[in-house]
């Protein structure tokens, strides 16, 4: 900014006159925290133009607030494509910026390797159709390395502390959790509530040889409808990837992005549908437990955590799921019932809710209001 | 349900929208934990929206009513009423962040208890002899988060005190302690009326938020990563911003003073750096900056 201001316009602006009705705390904290309607924000804004008090209220207000809205989640909105606006702050926001950066660089990489192999495997097997079946069977396929569930009989005992232990088949549970994890997170496995061996084969699937279950209960295990976390940042990467997806080759980078995001993971949704949040290593609390809801989908934006299931239910925490607000689908003609399959915000305000039945609600204010598409 | 709390009559499709969140929000509120029953409950929420003007409309009581920190304002009026688990639960989950913000405020670990615990106290609903008041809690509406609003209060009530502090120290005491008094911006008196009057017209024409910038920037000599933090934007954001809102008022000033006759050489020649022997400085006027005193009590007798 290396413009000055004429004076003519300085003495203008430190003459404005008004502003005698201050807005209260509360509404300044709303400010603040950007959640006001616009046309309060506005009037807000203009009171502050006015108001020498009242701006040095909200910018002292701001400061202590330095460091309180930093959290591990801004590594997530980061990599879910908000602006760098709100993440420039701290170092450590630089940092995990970075990071989902370098994460996001490897899924390219990963993705280009998995299709130029799929094309050298094609024309391979046109030109040696034959000893291309040969080598196939001698080099077992990205699918089979995967725990596919149609080989288990039985589901895991215990996936973490607080998990139920699941007695649903597997056939049926796939597709379940696969639903949860809208936009193809099913292969992305919390590595820390599943076997350690699991976690070599999430971390190298390449090693398939040595990583294969060597028992029935190892490849229940694997194979069990393990809780598929899901938030912005898989959901980008579920966006970018859908149109490259082709059956199983692309679970591959997948479950390898999965495993190197699963540090960061905090929020989950249970195998019986229920919301977890992670508060010890290997502990997961089960999260708005008083609720009859059966969760499906959860996202996270910074500490905003927004969870949707049956019945159009959806719930919004702003401070990290501490405290929890049942958001209301509503239009003219009735309130939402359909069972919300998937939750995306792109940046904290705007977001966009899918239900079974094909509805599509956005919004643009951070919930505040909802238009159904 | 009672609406009696409400400022006036509610229309009867307010009053069911009304009557049909508390149904769904009421178990998910925890008031029933608090002793809040359904009716108080009721009155509660009528009061906020009552005193937030949000009770025009249905649709519109909806939305502001789906924006409230439900919970947060119940655990508020809880504690208003004594309830122990109530405040337990605030002990628990507010207390530190009341300390630590006051901290970041005062800078001085003794000036930030002293905050602290003036503030803590009014809360629980005790002045500084002990007595019993009503708490300040009864000014949170649910609009923010209650953290957000402890720090906003926080803030306030360090302004006040610091104003305070400022006015009883005594001159000899300042120059003794060596401190310079900073001078004031100077009042300047624009030779030409007409660029004064122009500044002012296209200043009043500005959107509030180019307005709210220039002020924060120029007049309070904020930072832009400052401004930026508080606007949710990158600093960058505000600097273009910034940049963009002063050329174009610069050009419409310019263009105003034109059209009311100046010659393109005054209008370039207005818009200059005042040369500083040509200032007329009213010394009284600058040495008025104290603020009115009470500037916020009266915004609280307001919102009770």
């Amino acid at each position: 900014m290396n413009q000055k201001l004429p004076e003519s316009l300085r003495s203008a602006l430190a003459r404005q006159g008004g502003g005698e009705v201050h807005p209260s705390p509360d509404v300044l904290t709303s400010f603040m925290e950007r959640t006001l309607p616009r046309d309060e924000r506005d009037f807000v804004t203009n009171h502050l133009a006015l108001c020498p008090d009242c701006r040095e209220v909200v910018f002292l207000a701001s400061s202590a607030a330095e460091g309180a809205a930093v959290n591990e989640k801004g590594s997530v909105a980061a990599a879910a494509g908000q602006p760098p606006a709100v993440l420039a702050e701290t170092p450590r926001r630089r940092w995990t910026f970075g990071l989902s950066w370098a994460v996001a660089a490897v899924a390219v990489l990963l993705v280009a390797g998995v299709l130029v192999r799929q094309r050298f495997g094609s024309a391979e097997l046109a030109r040696h159709p034959v000893s291309s079946v040969a080598s196939n069977s001698e080099q077992p396929s990205v699918a089979q390395l995967q725990p596919a569930a149609p080989e288990t009989s039985s589901a895991p005992e215990a996936l973490g502390k607080t998990t139920r232990a699941t007695t649903t088949p597997p056939k049926t549970a796939a597709p379940r959790a696969s639903a949860v994890a809208v936009g193809g997170a099913p292969a992305r496995q919390s590595a820390e509530n599943v076997p350690s061996e699991t976690k070599k084969v999430v971390a190298a699937p390449t090693d398939e040889n040595a990583q294969r279950p060597a028992t029935v209960e190892e490849a229940a295990k694997l194979a069990a409808p393990v809780p598929a976390t899901h938030n912005a940042f898989v959901e980008n990467q579920a966006d970018a990837m859908s149109r490259l997806r082709q059956g199983a080759a692309l679970a591959k980078p997948m479950v390898s992005l999965g495993a190197v995001d699963a540090a960061r993971e905090r929020w989950r949704i249970s195998a019986d549908g229920h919301l977890e949040h992670r508060v010890a290593e290997d502990e997961w609390a089960r999260v708005l437990a008083n609720q009859a809801t059966t969760f499906r989908a959860v996202s996270v934006v910074g500490s905003d955590v927004w969870a949707g299931g049956e019945g159009g239910a959806l719930f919004r925490s702003r401070d990290d799921g501490l405290h929890w607000r049942r958001i209301p689908l509503v239009t003219t003609s009735g309130a939402e019932t359909g069972t919300i399959t998937s939750i995306k915000f792109e940046t904290s305000q705007q977001g966009t809710v899918l239900t079974a039945a094909g509805s599509r609600w956005t919004t643009s204010d951070g919930g505040l209001t909802w238009t159904q598409r | 349900m009672a609406f009696a709390a409400a400022d006036g009559p509610l229309d009867a499709q307010v009053s069911a929208a009304l009557r049909e969140f508390c149904a769904q929000q009421y178990e998910a509120s925890a008031a029933c934990k608090y002793g809040i029953d359904a009716a108080e409950f009721a009155a509660m929420l009528a009061e906020v929206a009552g005193q937030s003007n949000h009770t025009g409309a249905a649709n519109d009581l909806r939305a502001f009513l789906a924006s409230l920190h439900l919970e947060e304002l119940v655990l508020a009026r809880a504690c208003m009423k004594g309830s122990e688990s109530a405040w337990e639960r605030f002990l628990l989950g507010y207390r530190s962040t009341l300390y630590e913000s006051a901290y970041k405020i005062a800078g001085a670990e003794t000036a930030a208890r002293e905050l602290a615990d003036s503030l803590y106290a009014e809360l629980y609903g005790v002045d500084a002899k002990g007595q019993e008041r009503p708490s300040k809690l009864r000014y949170y509406q649910g609009r923010g988060s209650l953290q957000g609003w402890l720090r906003t209060v926080l803030a306030q009530e360090y302004i006040n005190r610091y104003r305070g502090t400022r006015r009883e120290t005594s001159l000899d005491e300042a120059l003794d302690a060596g401190r310079q008094f900073e001078a004031g911006e100077a009042q300047v008196n624009v030779a030409d009326p007409r660029a004064d009057e122009a500044a002012t017209a296209e200043l009043a024409a500005l959107e509030p938020e180019g307005r709210f910038l220039l002020a924060a920037y120029y007049l309070d000599r904020r930072t832009l990563a400052e401004i930026a933090k508080l606007m949710g934007v990158h600093e960058s954001t505000i600097s273009r911003k910034l940049e963009r809102v002063t050329a174009a008022l610069r050009k419409r000033i310019r263009k105003r003073m034109m059209r009311s006759g100046m010659s393109p050489r005054q209008a370039d020649e207005a818009m200059q750096d005042v040369d500083v022997r040509d200032l007329r400085v009213n010394v009284k006027e600058t040495l008025r900056q104290e603020t009115p005193e009470g500037a916020f009590y009266k915004e609280k007798d307001e919102c009770g």
